[in-house]
């Protein structure tokens, strides 16, 4: 399990992150929703060791900022919002950093994991690509296939792993939107834990268990997707009138603007 | 555990071999090329000097220099025993560790800096350095007194060291902001520290006596002339702990490619990392300036000619780089005192004038992607 309990993040003399309480559960998708500069991808790098905090935070009982680096890595893995490589690595160099500080695996178990992430991201065969020379969509599955190669297993040790990802479908088209989705979905429905910070209502509402809100750095609602997901709540955290209408077939939520006429 | 999303109609565009077998061969196939080219790069090396050992104003054939160490010095008269053994070997020696320190500062420079234009000269290392040395060369027998007679030889090494590491350290903590460096920042923050260490050298130099002024300008044009095995002695242990912590710092760079927080996400301790780097940039370029004075652009030239043949893993990389670098140095070297035989050319001309052109060439080739 995740949680904090009064996690609080000042930057530079500003508070931008304050009094945040939440837990979140192994087998589950939290997603973190808000309008820019909420706090969301601020939350997301003091839970993964990143920023310093006041407050308590911890991962499977472990505080974060007592735990070292390297044993951090073995609990989770992270998808930043974007990433760039410096030097000219191939796909699969840059999937084989996944295992960068674990020395002790044999070298064919290192190619062996490092063709499975990418198969699961579906760029089975890219291994001996240019990294620069694919497109941005390409390059953000290569780097969730490097978050999968640290992290290939939703529970190892008894133990669940966990996933953060902040925005991992900004920049693919819809098909790989699903998928990737779908993947963390079942990475936690496999024993694992999921946070991601997510921009797309809809695509929240499909695939997320729970939802926490946030507003200039303070929590608006967190809890099961069906509690949080409400006019009112979207309204206050977004500031701009939302309609949550729910599809016939299935009784899933959909998000629209107030303005749109249904 | 696989999504079941990509399982059909992904056309991935190259052919479908099996899984484990296709990627492994990627990797295999790199590695192989890899151990070619180290191989290549050893035996190059060991050509290099024993070339240079023996080429120069006064000849020595290689094959009777060869079989003069095979055999003892049977093969060789006395005269061309001391040439080689006692002037000719500590200078090659000298030049390979020499060029060998400065391509992996500037390999080690480029993955801390994540930038392939990063090299202890143009950013100021190296002038930080000199700074550092010419304290001790004028100030050795007024201010510095006490050290350099504690020191003894290593006062000069040492000095050129913590200069140099001042410099990196003050260059990192001004380029780099939540770690990303900015190009432009970097090399303008390395003009500016290079210039501020200039006028401070100047300054020395103002005040040096006609003695020291003379072992000044010997020293700043950049010269392997003057090696000998004392020298070297001296210069080998803040130079050689440099040389041989760069290779465990391969991984954490690799990771470092990524940027500062996703080496962090991987288990990297950053912060241990940047100061090892540092340190290790600082030893080895502080103990080459110490010898050598300016030698300019080997730590750009050796580390992109691997990165093209090879890849840019550092496990790889700073070891080739190394020999590379040690190689070019110990030819330019022979080059500086054969082209104008009996007379000597100062060997930093030589560097530059071949950087230089080389370094616009990356920089034409990369125009694109840097955004500068």
């Amino acid at each position: 399990m995740i949680s904090t309990k009064n996690l609080s993040v000042r930057l530079s003399g500003r508070t931008v992150l304050s009094d945040v309480s939440i837990s979140a559960l192994p087998g589950r998708v939290l997603a973190i929703a808000g309008p820019n500069g909420s706090g969301k991808s601020t939350l997301l790098k003091a839970l993964s060791g990143e920023l310093p905090y006041q407050g308590e935070a911890s991962i499977n009982g472990r505080s974060v900022s007592g735990t070292d680096p390297l044993a951090l890595s073995q609990l989770r893995g992270v998808l930043p919002q974007s990433s760039s490589v410096a030097f000219p690595f191939s796909v699969a160099e840059v999937v084989s950093f996944g295992l960068v500080a674990s020395r002790h695996h044999r070298k064919t178990e290192a190619s062996g994991r490092i063709a499975e992430a990418l198969s699961r991201v579906g760029l089975h065969g890219y291994e001996a690509r240019s990294y620069l020379e694919l497109s941005g969509g390409e390059q953000q599955r290569v780097q969730l296939a490097r978050v999968l190669c640290q992290i290939p297993k939703p529970v190892e040790e008894g133990e669940p792993r966990w996933l953060f990802l902040d925005e991992p479908v900004s920049s693919l088209d819809i098909r790989h939107q699903l998928a990737i989705m779908q993947l963390a979905r079942d990475f936690a429905r496999a024993g694992g834990g999921v946070i991601a910070v997510m921009h797309d209502l809809n695509l929240t509402a499909l695939f997320a268990d729970d939802l926490l809100l946030l507003k200039s750095g303070e929590m608006v609602g967190a809890g099961p997707l069906a509690e949080i997901m409400h006019d009112h709540l979207l309204d206050k955290a977004f500031s701009c009138a939302l309609k949550v209408n729910r599809v016939p077939e299935g009784d899933l939520p959909f998000v629209l603007p107030h303005t749109v006429g249904i | 555990m696989t999504s079941t999303f990509f399982s059909d109609g992904e056309d991935t565009g190259t052919g479908r071999k099996p899984r484990s077998a296709f990627s492994g061969s990627v990797l295999d196939a790199r590695k192989r090329r890899v151990r070619l080219a180290m191989i290549a790069l050893v035996m190059l090396s060991l050509a290099a000097v024993a070339y240079a050992a023996t080429a120069g104003a006064s000849d020595v054939s290689t094959p009777r220099f060869l079989l003069g160490l095979v055999t003892g010095d049977a093969a060789m008269d006395i005269r061309e025993r001391s040439v080689v053994l006692d002037i000719r070997l500590p200078r090659v020696l000298m030049g390979f560790l020499v060029g060998a320190s400065l391509a992996v500062s500037g390999a080690v420079m480029q993955g801390l800096f994540r930038n392939p234009l990063a090299d202890p000269g143009l950013t100021g290392v190296s002038a930080g350095a000199s700074l550092g040395a010419v304290l001790i060369i004028v100030l050795g027998n007024g201010f510095a007194a006490p050290i350099v007679s504690m020191m003894g030889v290593f006062a000069l090494p040492l000095a050129a060291f913590l200069g140099g590491l001042a410099s990196t350290s003050a260059l990192y903590a001004i380029a780099t902001r939540q770690g990303q460096t900015s190009v432009a920042v970097l090399l303008l923050a390395g003009i500016a520290l290079g210039t501020l260490s200039s006028a401070l050298t100047g300054f020395l130099i103002f005040l040096a006596d006609d003695r020291q002024l003379r072992d000044l300008t010997f020293w700043g044009m950049g010269s392997l002339a003057g090696s000998n095995w004392m020298k070297l002695g001296a210069a080998i242990p803040v130079m050689l702990p440099g040389l041989v912590a760069a290779p465990f710092l391969a991984r954490g760079l690799n990771a470092l490619a990524l940027g500062e927080a996703s080496a962090f996400h991987l288990g990297i301790s950053v912060q241990k990392l940047k100061r090892y780097a540092i340190a290790s940039v600082a030893a080895a370029t502080g103990a080459s300036v110490a010898i050598s004075g300016g030698i300019g652009f080997i730590g750009i030239i050796a580390p992109h000619l691997v990165r093209l043949a090879i890849g840019p893993d550092h496990r790889s990389l700073l070891p080739s780089s190394a020999l590379l670098g040690g190689m070019l140095l110990v030819l330019a070297d022979a080059a500086a005192r054969t082209l104008v035989a009996p007379a000597e050319l100062p060997i930093g001309i030589l560097t530059a004038a071949a950087g230089g052109p080389f370094f616009l060439w990356i920089l034409l080739r990369n125009r694109g992607q840097m955004a500068l």
